[in-house]
Order: structure tokens, then C-alpha cells, then sequence
């Protein structure tokens, strides 16, 4: 798979230099994926490897993402230029809701109804490559899957094994009460 | 094979270490990356953080108790209420920089015992005008400040802000709570509903006032009644003027700390501390 993406056709009326230069992001296995500059500067990381000095007609630059394997990336690439187009909310802290419709706009929380492996490896991308809106949706996604539910519904969800023994965890119970009142 | 230290949070090291964790692990999704952990929880609120995520199993209760997702909010909590005193020099503030001290446990024995400068509310339990229209006999939470408190933490002296110095009085602990802003903000969507504990804010324009609580005893348009509250016959308020503090016919009347320090609150709130004001 190479230049497994293309920009869309249809630009902006007055396209700038951001928008039309582009770079190649490569990822784990090589694949090269063609992006805008202003896209790709959602990524930290890649705006520091950036080199600002490039000539107008200069070749693509191309940034080596070897933590990041192409399904991931594909994924990463759709949030930032969906983003670029449609900014996301601040995520409120705390969450108000288990539902992240509720706590985002309707394609962001969509764009999370993943693979639990899936969003893990979201969260491990969003925060290699330095991507705060995204490292934000992903882990508020995560502390979603937690509000609201009991210690036990928790270890059911992200398959935890218990290895309090029963006094313990009757303690730590009682030690966190408090917390009601925090 | 143990995972290597939790306690990292610079990112190259996080990284690190939540790839290898993962890499080990057979299932990457059967665990959650423990670096990244901390900007999960942060999406959690306190009560989540310690009655869910710390119960969960040894490793969540490391995380969970992680001094960084304390630091914060205990700063955010009790910073105001320490006005005279810069938090570098303070000592408590010393003691967080340290990494012995859990922040939790501060934040727990901070709420359980009040220092000097805290903003708390005083129980009240008498008779008292409101805004110089009718006299009520209910329970009222009377703003104050801590100027004084005791080795033990039973018995603290509290300055009503506003009022004279003259009105300063020793109180027990448990005449004392922390205010109730946090748990009502939490209800202001809800509508309320017969059987709710709801709080009247009553003060004048210049001074800090009181809340007065009392339970809905019914609904007539706009105007909520209140049990309780009056000697003799009805009181009624505009349902704008109250703030919902609980929901339900069979919750307690709330009040925080401990369920034994709640519990002697409560009690001791119901007796009668005779004088009035305003």
C-alpha cells in the first residue's frame, strides 16, 4: 500500500500554502501516506520534524512514524482532517455524561465506537504523535467506559482479574469512602 | 514478569513503558496502558476516582492513588482557604512537593479536620428572621471561618466573615461541614420533587448569610413547601430560591466527612443551639 490516501478534490476557494503542500507520513510498515501540511501539523511531533526552509516546489518531505502501524495511522489521519475542517469541543473534566454523545459532537463520539484494542492503540498514537484533541477523545473515551460503573462492572469491562483478597478489598472500600464528599 | 515503575511522566519514558507492557502482554486490551492512565482519570470525578477506579484490583489502586491526580484538585479545593498564607512557604505545601506523603490521605484528613483560614458552615439550629419577613425554627448553615483550631481537631473557633468579632464562638466538630455548592451544582439539572432536601440561601446584601435546609413537603405551582421549618403553620418559598441538595424521600439529610462524624452532625445539628439573629 502506497499513497494509500489522496487529498480530497475539492479544495478551498483561496487554498494556502498549508493546505496545498503536503507531506508523506510513513508509518510501521512503510506505507506512505500523503497529507496537507496543515493536517499533519495536528501532530506535535511531526511540526517539529517539519522543515519550515523548503522551497516552494521542494519534494513532499517524508516523516518516518515507525510507532505507528498503517491501520492506526488511516485512523489518526481521518480524526485530524476532520478536525482541521470541524474542531472538536473541549472535553469537560469531569466527564458529565457515560455517553459520549452527549459530552462531544456527534462524529467524534461516533469516530470512537471502536475495539477496545483499537482505541488503546488510539490513545498509544494520539500520544507519540503529540495530539492533544485526540489523546483527549480517546482517554475521555476510556474514563467513559468507567464512570458510573461499580469496581466489579469495571474488571468485567477491561477484563481485569481481582487480586485484592477479600479483607483487602473490603478495606480499600471502606478507606475510599470519603471520596463521596471530595 | 512485574511491570516496570508506574510513576513515569515523562512522555518518552511513558511511552516506553506502555509499549513494552503492551508488547508483553498477550492481550493488549486486557489492561490498560498505566502511564496514559493518569489523563484517563482525569476525566473521572474525585468520588470515581477513589470508590471506583482504587477498588478495582492492587495495580488501579497505585494508579489511582497516583499523587498527581490529587495534587490538583486538593490545590484547587483548599487554596482560597488559606488567604494569609503563601502556599510555597506553607508547610502542607512542602509536604506535597515531597513524594512520601500520599495527597489523598491529606485530602481525606483535610476534609476530616478544617485548618485555620478553611471556609466551613456552622450548624444552626434556632430561631432566626429571614430577611426580616418571618421567624423560623430550622436548621441553618451559617457561613464562617476557621481563625482557631485545637491540637485534636475537635474544637475550632470560627468568625462569621462580615459580622463582629464578638460573634466568634468555639464549636465542635460536628457543628462544622464543608459547603454544599459542589453537590448541588451536581443536581441543577434535576427538578425537585416532594421529599427532596433542598437549601434556602438567606442573607443580607452586605453579610455572608446561612443556608436553611428542610425537606419538600409539596409542590403548589411555583412555590415549594417546606417541613420543618416554621414553628407553626406553612412556609413556602418561590422553587427558584432553592437549591436542591439531595433527591429523595428516604436520603439523609447531607453532610460530609466520615458516616460516623455525619452521623454525629446530624444529631447534634438537631439540637437546639438557641439564639438569634439578624
Amino acid at each position: 500500500m502506497t499513497d494509500a490516501t489522496a487529498e480530497p478534490a475539492a479544495a478551498e476557494a483561496a487554498p494556502t500554502a498549508e493546505e496545498t503542500r503536503t507531506v508523506h507520513l510513513v508509518s510501521q510498515e512503510g506505507d506512505s501516506f500523503d497529507v496537507s501540511v496543515k493536517v499533519a501539523k495536528m501532530s506535535e511531533l511531526v511540526k517539529t520534524m517539519l522543515d519550515e526552509e523548503l522551497e516552494e516546489d521542494a519534494e513532499a518531505q517524508e516523516i518516518p512514524l515507525p510507532n505507528v502501524k498503517s491501520s492506526v495511522l488511516t485512523k489518526v489521519i481521518e480524526f485530524c482532517r476532520h478536525y482541521v475542517e470541524d474542531p472538536m469541543n473541549e472535553i469537560e473534566k469531569p466527564l458529565k455524561s457515560a455517553n459520549m454523545q452527549e459530552v462531544v459532537q456527534n462524529w467524534f463520539a461516533t469516530y470512537v465506537q471502536v475495539e477496545q484494542e483499537v482505541l488503546f492503540e488510539l490513545i498509544l498514537a494520539a500520544n507519540y504523535m503529540d495530539i492533544k484533541p485526540l489523546l483527549d477523545l480517546t482517554c475521555a473515551t476510556v474514563a467513559s467506559m468507567i464512570k458510573g460503573k461499580t469496581p466489579e462492572e469495571i474488571r468485567k469491562t477491561f477484563n481485569i482479574v481481582n487480586d485484592f483478597t477479600p479483607e483487602e478489598e473490603a478495606q480499600v472500600r471502606e478507606e475510599n469512602k470519603w471520596c463521596e464528599e471530595a | 514478569m512485574e511491570a516496570p515503575s508506574l510513576f513515569v511522566y515523562k512522555v518518552e519514558e511513558a511511552v516506553a513503558v506502555i509499549t513494552s507492557h503492551l508488547l508483553r502482554s498477550s492481550e493488549p486490551a486486557a489492561s490498560l496502558p498505566p502511564g496514559l492512565f493518569l489523563d484517563i482519570a482525569q476525566f473521572l470525578t474525585l468520588e470515581e476516582r477513589g470508590k471506583a477506579v482504587c477498588c478495582v484490583s492492587r495495580k488501579w489502586r497505585q494508579l489511582g492513588e497516583h499523587n498527581h491526580l490529587w495534587r490538583e484538585p486538593y490545590l484547587t479545593r483548599f487554596k482560597f482557604h488559606s488567604p494569609q498564607e503563601d502556599l510555597a512557604t506553607h508547610t502542607e505545601a512542602q509536604e506535597l512537593a515531597q513524594p512520601g506523603p500520599k495527597v489523598k490521605d491529606l485530602f481525606a484528613r483535610r476534609l476530616v479536620r478544617p485548618q485555620v483560614g478553611d471556609r466551613v458552615e456552622v450548624a444552626w439550629r434556632g430561631k432566626f428572621r429571614l430577611e426580616s419577613l418571618e421567624i423560623y425554627n430550622g436548621l441553618a448553615w451559617w457561613l464562617a471561618e476557621i481563625v482557631e483550631c485545637d491540637a485534636d481537631g475537635q474544637r475550632y473557633k470560627v468568625h462569621y466573615p462580615g459580622w463582629e468579632a464578638r460573634w466568634d464562638e468555639f464549636v465542635p466538630r460536628e457543628r462544622l461541614r464543608w459547603g454544599n455548592d459542589r453537590r448541588a451544582a451536581q443536581l441543577r439539572d434535576e427538578r425537585i420533587a416532594v421529599g427532596d432536601m433542598v437549601e434556602i440561601w438567606c442573607g443580607g446584601t452586605n453579610v455572608p448569610g446561612a443556608w436553611l435546609e428542610g425537606r419538600v413537603s409539596s409542590i403548589r405551582g411555583e412555590r415549594v413547601f417546606l417541613g420543618d421549618v416554621v414553628a407553626e403553620g406553612f412556609f413556602s418559598v418561590t422553587e427558584e430560591r432553592c437549591r436542591l441538595v439531595s433527591k429523595g424521600a428516604s436520603a439523609p439529610p447531607q453532610s460530609e466527612g466520615r458516616s460516623d462524624t455525619a452521623r454525629a452532625l446530624c444529631n447534634i445539628a438537631r439540637q437546639s443551639c438557641g439564639c438569634s439573629v439578624m
